[in-house]
């Protein structure tokens, strides 16, 4: 009987010495760990064309005044994403003393080329583009409409137009 | 009242039976953990030469092949029979295969087997087994060793954010 259990006492070192030989094991199989950490990840580069809008005619004023590939966008995101669009003061900037110093930003519009849907600018930031796929980078042209309100002094108006990239 | 006072002392040797039992039962099945191990003539075991970890600072990293170098050393010690030695992945969390099935691969960058059937080609890494090389039988025991990069392959999709771990589990099998 102290045989037996001499014997069965050996055995599981012996089945231990032919897993435990390295520390990734040795046998028929074997095998290692390893891991990826993955952040959320997005960019937008914003590259703008340089067009100027020049309103002339009374219709201009009327219908407004469409700029076509005023700008392209390149979205580049891990996860489902929206871009937004927002200036950063209520007004435009005048380039002269004489024009109006409170042409309302609102008279400007923007909308991804493909899409029909002009969104009206503001202070506050308004999704422009949304995912539709779920491609890794995407690339977009956009267009702007100009539709000053009357009552304002000509001149030439500029304003800063801020879009940003965030997660769905 | 019904009891075989002479039968009592016959009460203490009854563990002494199970345990015999016990006992035999373990003698025959031990030897079939060991086997399960792997025999002393082949066998197969895997190091980690730097850590298997991989990590991303920007959107072009996804976009970009991320290469560990020489991060796996294979060793193999055959005598007996041609083996076939497999790869495959193993994860815990089941979204882990979703994403990085097909998108983790094992590069051959050397090795010192002298007959060894063995491809140039990436072996892309799946839940699946995906074959190696094949290590035909030589004539004394020797040992074999084969280095491999971990490549991740750039994404193209939107990729779920967290710490994915998973294995990458080595067999030899006979063909």
């Amino acid at each position: 009987m102290k045989r037996i259990l001499f014997i069965l006492s050996l055995l599981p070192l012996s089945a231990a010495a032919q897993s435990n030989g390295n520390a990734y094991g040795i046998g028929n199989s074997a095998s290692v760990n390893g891991s990826v950490n993955m952040p959320s990840l997005m960019r937008i580069d914003v590259t703008d064309h340089h067009k100027q809008v020049v309103l002339n005619r009374i219709e201009d004023y009327e219908n407004g005044k469409v700029a076509y590939d005023i700008a392209s966008l390149n979205v580049k995101s891990s996860r489902p994403w929206i871009v937004n669009i927002m200036t950063e003061g209520q007004y435009a900037s005048p380039s002269s003393a004489t024009s109006s110093r409170t042409m309302p930003v609102s008279m400007f519009s923007f909308k991804e080329s493909a899409s029909d849907q002009f969104v009206t600018v503001s202070t506050s930031a308004r999704p422009l583009i949304r995912s539709t796929n779920s491609s890794l980078e995407n690339s977009y042209t956009l267009d702007m409409l100009v539709k000053p309100p009357f009552g304002h002094q000509s001149g030439v108006y500029t304003t800063n137009i801020i879009f940003t990239l965030t997660q769905q | 009242m019904g009891y075989n006072i002479k039968n009592t002392p016959n009460i203490g040797k009854a563990p002494n039976t199970t345990m015999y039992r016990i006992i035999i039962f373990l003698l025959l099945t031990s030897p079939l953990q060991i086997l399960a191990q792997g025999n002393g003539n082949n066998k197969i075991s895997v190091q980690a030469n730097r850590p298997i970890q991989f990590s991303y600072n920007n959107i072009e990293e996804l976009q970009q092949q991320k290469v560990l170098t020489n991060a796996l050393e294979l060793k193999l010690k055959v005598k007996e029979y041609n083996w076939n030695v497999f790869a495959s992945l193993v994860s815990e969390n089941n979204s882990f295969y979703n994403t990085f099935n097909n998108k983790l691969a094992l590069r051959l960058q050397n090795y010192d087997s002298y007959n060894a059937n063995i491809s140039r080609t990436d072996v892309v890494l799946s839940q699946a087994q995906a074959l190696l090389f094949t290590q035909p039988a030589v004539q004394h025991s020797q040992h074999f060793n084969f280095y491999y990069d971990v490549v991740l392959y750039p994404f193209t999709n939107f990729v779920p954010s967290g710490q994915f771990n998973f294995s990458i589990v080595f067999t030899m099998t006979r063909p």
